[in-house]
């Protein structure tokens, strides 16, 4: 520094460190702009959709295409839209967390947890954009907006994309081989039982009547859950709003899965197998049967291009007759961010894929059961899909609380019985049920969950149960 | 060149000891000296004491994950309360310790063995050496994907090791070995053991090259057998190092979490599960796949689990400095 009063010569510290400050600020100004700014240099906006799903990313990416070239991706000043897609599997959640809390969010995103996401403020609610678009609202499986499923605080938020059936896919050949008639697959739990064991006596160790892979234990969801819902027990009671997994049909369709285990039927070690490896098996032949969401046609046909003739079937009624119906679910909820820079352009996306011409290519593409009611045609040349369409089987139940990790949860309990051999079946199932009733409990008491939200009073008259065709 | 201010320039100069006004000189000349390890201490702050803190504080919160930390319920102790009546945590605590143990028990004595063997100039030393370590070298999620495929139940005679035994007229039916409640955590153990014996091989053969050649001369000199040279001159001299292994391969057991996510996925019925993968349960969505589909993170609790996590290592770490330091002084 000049000590004479004269004008420094040569750029001091202090002017550096200004100057750097000054084109680092304009530097993080001009890159945190919004994509719409640069975009609309080139009269396009680019509408970014976030999910985690990859079954149908080819399917998407081809109406993306298609919707990019049509007038429907014109918006009303004349620029044109595009969607660009980012997928991610296992690591969704933190993807997704990371894109809120960093400022980055996707203009539209597969919402993961819709209540804990609608507290934090992710979601753009619905309600405006529905009101204005009626006919949307109104071609959804009912049973799409209530209370704590797509309803939280009094305001919609998502569409769901998708209404998965629950199915018995069963092997043709394996049947023929077996002398069952291949073109009727078990229509009741003993016939299921005795199929099995034929299956697996026939093949001669070549393959089982049954697979199933709980290394994960949900799956005796679909396994055991789900079946007995056809006896007419839902280990849910929405006429007391309490669990109550200790229902006979759990019981009944628990035992079947013991008894099979007790023939042989069911394939050894099921304990060291995904889901994934179950289906594979299934998929090379290896099992007569497997119990599956209607994603799973798509995996049959697609990831493991089973050269199989297999089949989709309803689930087996249990011996006395259906008395209940087999949940169908309904979700995979696409919402507009909140933080949306694009929030028009990505409505106007949102409009487009929800159309039921959209959905319905979707479900003939074999994607899965769609939400849309009109796009589950049952018309797809695609192996195993026409039987995945609702049928009045299938129902639409209300929502059920949503607990906090539970340990253990009832699946690892149900598989806990199966490998104990029904000898603690009811102390197991009423201990679970205690545990889950506490925990709800719990939930009421901390505020975290309203009692009357999940108590129905008609329940579990059809009505109630939101019929799906 | 080093400068002061001058005494009179400070404002209290009669009553402030020398030292401080020298203050300004040493920042200045030690300056280098901080800038070089500033960034080290940033990090260390950053990615070390901050998340420890932070574990600590979300502890105490009933916290999913998702919303601000800021907004969540401040709960105290309740989580702590919980862990400690959780018979599944006490369950996988069961399970690290003795998973821990074994590797300890098993593992480095094997790897000294060997080590010995590899240091007493045995020909092909190199060869068996390179099929010791190299097991290390493979990702522990091909290791325990291979060993998966290995055990299988699945076809006929199942997976190789089932085909091996069913071959000698062991068995007449594969075993699931990884499916069932009495042998999958042995089994994972044993695959463990396998894997990681190269590299404690590796730290022994490193400590043992440190021992004086002449010492196990005059030893010889004076008569003394292979087993006293050993004890009495091999035990004592890599005994420092030994410790440091015995440290990290207590450490390193304790946090296990790979082999058995893989393998086992801690089931079943929560046989093979251990300290970090129940953490792991409790802090992702749908129990990352070991939970049921109907629920959602519970990061306040699975941070006390982390908390507890740290204390058992912790304990086990100080026990085991404690046994260090009386032999040391034995």
């Amino acid at each position: 520094m000049p000590t004479d009063g004269s004008t420094p010569s040569r750029v001091s510290r202090r002017s550096v460190l200004k100057g750097s400050a000054a084109v680092a600020g304009a530097a993080a100004i001009a890159s945190h702009g919004p994509r719409v700014h640069r975009a609309a240099a080139q009269d396009t906006v680019t509408v970014r959709w976030m999910s985690n799903q990859r079954h149908d990313r080819a399917a998407k990416e081809e109406l993306f295409a298609q919707f990019a070239e049509s007038d429907a991706a014109v918006l009303p000043d004349g620029r044109r839209i595009t969607v660009e897609m980012n997928i991610f599997a296992d690591e969704y959640a933190d993807q997704l967390k990371l894109a809120f809390e960093s400022g980055n969010a996707p203009d539209i995103y597969n919402m993961n947890a819709p209540r804990q996401e609608v507290a934090a403020g992710w979601p753009e609610p619905a309600d405006a954009w529905l009101a204005a678009n009626p006919d949307v609202e109104a071609s959804f499986l009912p049973g799409a907006f209530v209370a704590n499923r797509g309803i939280y605080g009094g305001q919609k938020y998502g569409l769901p994309m998708y209404a998965q059936t629950m199915r018995l896919y069963y092997n043709r050949r394996l049947f023929t081989e077996a002398g069952l008639d291949p073109a009727r697959p078990p229509a009741t739990h003993s016939e299921m039982r005795a199929f099995a064991k034929q299956i697996t006596e026939s093949s001669g160790g070549a393959a089982y009547g049954l697979i199933l892979g709980d290394k994960f234990p949900w799956v005796w969801w679909m396994n055991a859950a789900v079946p007995a819902m056809g006896t007419g027990s839902y280990y849910f009671d929405w006429s007391t709003g309490r669990y109550n997994y200790n229902a006979p049909g759990i019981k009944q369709a628990l035992q079947l899965m013991i008894d099979m285990q007790t023939d042989g039927s069911i394939t050894p070690g099921i304990h060291t197998l995904t889901d994934d490896d179950a289906r594979q098996q299934f998929s090379f032949g290896a099992a007569g049967m497997i119990i599956g969401g209607s994603w799973n046609a798509g995996v049959f046909n697609d990831q493991f291009q089973s050269t199989e003739d297999w089949e989709t079937a309803e689930l087996p009624a249990p011996d006395g007759g259906l008395v209940g119906k087999f949940q169908q679910g309904i979700g995979d909820r696409y919402t507009v961010s909140a933080a949306s820079q694009n929030k028009e352009a990505a409505w106007q996306v949102m409009k487009f894929f929800y159309s039921v011409p959209t959905m319905t290519a979707m479900y003939e593409k074999g994607m899965g059961v769609m939400a849309v009611a009109a796009a589950n045609t049952g018309v797809s040349s695609v192996k195993g899909v026409p039987l995945l369409a609702p049928t009045p089987n299938d129902v639409i139940v209300p929502p059920e609380p949503e607990l906090p990790t539970m340990t253990p949860d009832y699946q690892t309990i149900f598989q806990q019985a199966f490998d104990e051999g029904g000898a603690t079946l009811d102390a197991l199932l009423t201990d679970v049920t205690n545990r889950y009733n506490a925990a709800l409990d719990e939930a009421i008491a901390a505020g975290t969950l309203v009692a009357s939200d999940y108590v129905v009073a008609d329940w579990p008259s059809q009505s109630a149960a939101t019929p799906t065709a | 060149m080093v400068q002061t201010a001058p005494v009179s320039a400070q404002p209290f100069a009669t009553t402030a000891p020398a030292s401080p006004a020298r203050r300004p000189g040493n920042f200045r000349r030690f300056l280098p000296a901080y800038l070089m390890c500033a960034p080290t201490i940033i990090l260390f702050l950053v990615f070390m004491v901050f998340p420890i803190f932070f574990v600590i504080y979300t502890s105490m919160l009933n916290w999913d994950g998702i919303g601000s930390v800021l907004s969540a319920e401040f709960t105290g102790l309740d989580n702590y309360q919980r862990l400690l009546t959780d018979e599944i945590w006490w369950r996988a605590v069961r399970n690290t310790v003795l998973y821990a143990t074994l590797k300890v028990l098993i593992e480095l004595p094997l790897a000294l063995l060997i080590a010995l063997v590899l240091n007493s100039g045995l020909r092909g030393v190199v060869v068996f050496r390179t099929i010791a370590f190299l097991p290390v070298i493979t990702s522990i999620a091909v290791v325990s994907l291979a060993f998966t495929f290995f055990f299988s139940p699945i076809g006929p005679t199942g997976g190789a090791f089932n085909t091996v035994l069913i071959d000698l007229g062991w068995l007449d039916r594969p075993i699931a070995w990884l499916g069932e409640r009495d042998t999958a955590f042995w089994t994972v153990t044993g695959v463990a053991i396998w894997h990681d014996l190269g590299i404690n091989m590796v730290f022994f053969l490193a400590a043992l090259q440190t021992v004086p050649r002449d010492l196990y001369d005059a030893a010889m000199v004076d008569g003394a057998g292979a087993w006293q040279r050993f004890r009495n001159i091999t035990i004592p001299t890599i005994r420092p190092l030994t410790a440091v292994i015995l440290t990290l391969s207590l450490s390193g057991s304790l946090k296990v979490f790979d082999y058995f996510a893989v393998m086992t996925g801690g089931g079943p019925n929560f046989s093979t599960t251990t300290m970090v993968l129940y953490m792991f349960r409790y802090t992702s969505f749908g129990g990352g796949g070991l939970g049921g589909s109907q629920t959602t993170p519970a990061v306040g609790y699975g941070s006390s689990i982390a908390i507890g996590l740290g204390l058992v290592i912790f304990a086990f770490i100080l026990v085991q400095q404690w046994i260090n330091r009386l032999q040391d002084r034995g």
